[in-house]
C-alpha cells in the first residue's frame, strides 16, 4: 500500500513516515499544500494522511481541489479540536480524522480501515482458499499455520487479496509497493511474485501472461 | 412555596399593593368630603328654609292676627314637597303653654312639643342655635323654635326624612361608585404595572438564556426611546462586546491549543517509534534530540502566553524607570550581531540620546523581537537601520530592514496573537505567532504606540513611540 503524507512540520513528518514505513507502507512525503496536491493528482495513492494547516495550500483547499478528480481516501490530522473543523474537514470529502496529538496505533488502524473500505472489504482478517490474511496484524495464516513474510512480501500479498478477482498489473505493483524515488529493478515485482507463491502456495494466485496476477477468479 | 412568597416580594405586586393603598386613600378622602360636605349642605338649606318660613309666619303673625293666614308658603320648600308629609308644618303657643295655632297639613302629636323642646337640651346633638332662633332634630324632623309676637313661641318644622334618604342613597351611591373605581384603577394598574414590568421580564429572560455556548440571543424590545429600551440597548452592546470577548477567546485558546498540540504530537509520535521495537543508539539519541527540541518550543511558548497574559491582566507595569532608549537599542544590537553576521547584514545606528520612563526589560524585548524579525525577514547582503530620537510628544524609536516585506492584506493582522504571514518560514526560527503581540502589549501599557510600514520586496518600518520621561530620576546600572 502506498501513502502520501502532507506534512508541514519536519520532525512530525519525519516520526510519521518512519511509523508509516514500519507498517510497511511505501511512502510519499510533501512538505506544504502545492506539493501535496501535486503528487496526490499524478499518483493513485492508496490513502493520503494531510495535515489541516499547511503553508502555501491549505489542508481543506488540497483536499477540495482533488475531489474534483479522485476518490482518493483521506485521513486528515487536526490540531484543532472544535467540531466546525472537523465537521468542515468531513464535509469537505475527508474520511477521517485524527486530532493532535494521537497515538500511531490509532493512525496506523484509522489508516488499514480507510484502505479497507476503499477496496470494499469490512473485515480486518480476509481468507482466500486455506490462506488467512490479518490485515491488522499483518500476519498470515496456511492451513492454520503461521507463515513469515518480509514487510513488502505482505503489502504485496495486502494489495492482491484487496483486489481479490480483479487483475492486479505490474504497473499498479510497482506504483502501490513502492515510493517515488525508489529506483528499482524492474524484475524486483517478479521476485516477490516467486518469493509469495514459494511460501503460500502457487494455486491461490493465476498468473495472466503479459498482463498480471489475478486471486481466486 | 418560594414561588408564592417571590411572587409577594415582585416588584409588580408591591407596586400593586402601593397603587392600590393610594387609590383606596384618595377615593375613600374624596367620598368621605363628599358626603359629609353634601350632607351639610343639604342640612343648611333646610334649615336656611325653615328659619325663612319662620319669619314668614313672625311677620304674618304680627301684621295680621287671624290664625287662618298663619301658612307657610309652599314656594319655600327646596326641593319642592313630593308628599304631603313633606310639607313644612307650624305651631304658634303662648308662653303659658296653650297652643294658639297648629298648622293642618301635618303635625307631630302637640304633647311632645314643649317636653321635646326639654328632652333636646338634654341631649344637644344636631342643635343650632342663631339669631335667637333654637334649631333641633327630632326624630327624623327639623324643627325651628323662635320667639313670635305677643309672647308666643312659633315652631316651623319638617320631616326630613326624605333629605336622609338622599343623603343615605348619596352614600350608597358614593361607595358603590368608590368601589367600581377602585377595582377597575386597580385592574388598569395590574395592566400597567405588567407593561411596565413586562419589558424587565423579557431582559431577565434573555439575559438568563446568554450562556457562553449561546451569545448570539439578543433583548427584543421595541420601545427604543423608553428608559427600558435604552437600557435593552445597552445591554445587547454589552452583549456584543462579550461575545466578540468570547470569539476571541475561543480563537485565542484554539491557537494556543493549537500550538501545544504540535509539538506534543511529535514528541508522542517519536517516543511511541522508539519504544516499538529495539533500536540502535543513534535512532534513540535522535529521537531524544527531536523530543527535547520539541519541548524547548513548548516552554517557550508556555512563557510567551505568560507573559501576555500577565500584560492583559495588569496592563500598567508598575515598573517605571527613567531609561535611555538608545542605550538598550546598542544592547539589544550587540546581542543580536552574531545573528546578523551570520546572514551578512550590515546595522546602521542612528542613536541620540532619549530618556523614556520605562520597565527597561520590557522595552528590551520589544527591540529584541523587532531586531530579530528584521534579521529574520532580510535576505543575506541586506541592511538594518536602528534610530532613537526626540520628538515633540516623546521619544521615537524605529526599526528599518531591506526585507521580503508584508504584503498589504497581511499588515493589519500581523499584531494579531497567532497571526503568522508564512508558517513554514516563521517555524524554522521558532517563531509561535505571539512575538508582535507581545512587543504591541508592552508598548501600550507603557502608553506608547507600535507602527507599521511595509512594501511588499522593499522592507519593513517598525516605528515604536514612547511618552518622554518628565526627568532623569535614576540611572540603573547595566541599562544605560
Amino acid at each position: 500500500m502506498r501513502v502520501l503524507l502532507v506534512e508541514d512540520e519536519p520532525d512530525l513528518r519525519r516520526g510519521i513516515a518512519q511509523f508509516l514505513r514500519e507498517s510497511g507502507y511505501a511512502v510519499d512525503e510533501a512538505s506544504d499544500g502545492h506539493d501535496g496536491l501535486e503528487k496526490s493528482l499524478s499518483w493513485d495513492y492508496d490513502a493520503i494522511v494531510l495535515d489541516w494547516m499547511l503553508p502555501r495550500l491549505s489542508g481543506i483547499d488540497l483536499l477540495q481541489k482533488l475531489r474534483f478528480k479522485k476518490t482518493t481516501p483521506v485521513l486528515f490530522l487536526t490540531a484543532r479540536d472544535g467540531v466546525v473543523d472537523r465537521v468542515t474537514g468531513l464535509d469537505t470529502g475527508a474520511d477521517d480524522y485524527l486530532v493532535k496529538p494521537f497515538q500511531l496505533a490509532e493512525l496506523g488502524a484509522r489508516l488499514r480501515a480507510l484502505v479497507r473500505r476503499a477496496s470494499g472489504i469490512a473485515v480486518a482478517k480476509i481468507s482466500v482458499l486455506d490462506l488467512v490474511v490479518d490485515t491488522a496484524s499483518r500476519t498470515v495464516t496456511r492451513q492454520d499455520q503461521p507463515v513469515v513474510l518480509t514487510g513488502r512480501e505482505f503489502s504485496l500479498l495486502e494489495l492482491l487479496v484487496f483486489n481479490r478477482g480483479k487483475l492486479v498489473t505490474r504497473t499498479m505493483i510497482y506504483d502501490h509497493l513502492f515510493e517515488e524515488d525508489h529506483d528499482s529493478l524492474s524484475n524486483l515485482v517478479d521476485v516477490y511474485i516467486s518469493r509469495l507463491r514459494s511460501k503460500l502456495g502457487s494455486e491461490f494466485l493465476t498468473t495472466r501472461r503479459g498482463e498480471g496476477y489475478i486471486v481466486d477468479v | 412555596m418560594s414561588s408564592f412568597s417571590s411572587r409577594f416580594k415582585s416588584l409588580a405586586f408591591r407596586i400593586q399593593v402601593y397603587y392600590g393603598l393610594l387609590l383606596a386613600t384618595v377615593i375613600i378622602t374624596f367620598a368621605t368630603v363628599l358626603y359629609f360636605q353634601q350632607s351639610r349642605l343639604r342640612m343648611h338649606a333646610i334649615d336656611d328654609e325653615l328659619v325663612a318660613s319662620h319669619q314668614l309666619l313672625t311677620s304674618k303673625m304680627e301684621t295680621n292676627p287671624s290664625v287662618d293666614d298663619w301658612k307657610v308658603p309652599l314656594s319655600f320648600n327646596v326641593p319642592p314637597p313630593r308628599q304631603p308629609r313633606d310639607v313644612p308644618y307650624s305651631s304658634v303657643w303662648h308662653k303659658d303653654g296653650t297652643t294658639i295655632y297648629r298648622s293642618s297639613l301635618y303635625a307631630p302629636s302637640s304633647a311632645d312639643d314643649s317636653t321635646s323642646q326639654r328632652k333636646t337640651e338634654q341631649s344637644p346633638g344636631p342643635t343650632l342655635h342663631r339669631r335667637g332662633i333654637t334649631v333641633r332634630n327630632r326624630g327624623s324632623f327639623r324643627e325651628v323654635i323662635g320667639a313670635g309676637p305677643r309672647e308666643s313661641t312659633v315652631l316651623v318644622g319638617r320631616n326630613i326624612e326624605r333629605d336622609y334618604r338622599d343623603i343615605r342613597s348619596l352614600l350608597l351611591v358614593l361607595i358603590g361608585t368608590g368601589l367600581s373605581v377602585f377595582t377597575v384603577g386597580l385592574f388598569g394598574g395590574w395592566i400597567l404595572a405588567r407593561q411596565a414590568i413586562e419589558p424587565i421580564n423579557k431582559i431577565t429572560q434573555a439575559a438568563t438564556e446568554i450562556s457562553g455556548n449561546n451569545l448570539s440571543r439578543r433583548i427584543d424590545l421595541k420601545e427604543t426611546e423608553s428608559e427600558l429600551g435604552r437600557l435593552a440597548q445597552t445591554l445587547n452592546g454589552t452583549f456584543d462586546r462579550i461575545a466578540i470577548a468570547f470569539k476571541q477567546q475561543a480563537e485565542f485558546t484554539a491557537d494556543a491549543s493549537h500550538e501545544l498540540r504540535t509539538p506534543l504530537s511529535i514528541i508522542q509520535t517519536h517516543q511511541e517509534l522508539a519504544l516499538s521495537k529495539l533500536r540502535t543508539a543513534d535512532e534513540y539519541r535522535e529521537t531524544i534530540e527531536t523530543c527535547s527540541r520539541a519541548t524547548e518550543r513548548i516552554a517557550t511558548l508556555i512563557n510567551k502566553l505568560l507573559s501576555l497574559a500577565r500584560l492583559d491582566a495588569d496592563s500598567s507595569s508598575p515598573l517605571r524607570i527613567s531609561t535611555d532608549i538608545s542605550g538598550l537599542v546598542v544592547k539589544c544590537r550587540g546581542l543580536s550581531e552574531p545573528m546578523a553576521n551570520a546572514k551578512r547584514l550590515s546595522i546602521v545606528s542612528e542613536l541620540r540620546e532619549a530618556w523614556a520612563m520605562v520597565d527597561p526589560s520590557q522595552i528590551e524585548q520589544v527591540i529584541t523581537n523587532l531586531l530579530s524579525n528584521a534579521i529574520h525577514y532580510t535576505e543575506p547582503g541586506g541592511s538594518i537601520t536602528l534610530a532613537v530620537e526626540s520628538i515633540s510628544h516623546g521619544i521615537q524609536l524605529s526599526i528599518s530592514d531591506s526585507g521580503v516585506g508584508i504584503s498589504e492584506s497581511d499588515l493589519p493582522r500581523i499584531f494579531d496573537r497567532f497571526y503568522r504571514v508564512d508558517h513554514a518560514r516563521s517555524r524554522d526560527s521558532g517563531g509561535s505567532g505571539l512575538g508582535l503581540a507581545i512587543s504591541r502589549s508592552i508598548v501600550e501599557a507603557h502608553g506608547g504606540k507600535i507602527e507599521v510600514e511595509s512594501t511588499l520586496g522593499r522592507g519593513s518600518r517598525f516605528t515604536v513611540t514612547l511618552p518622554l520621561a518628565e526627568k532623569r530620576v535614576t540611572e540603573v546600572p547595566g541599562y544605560t
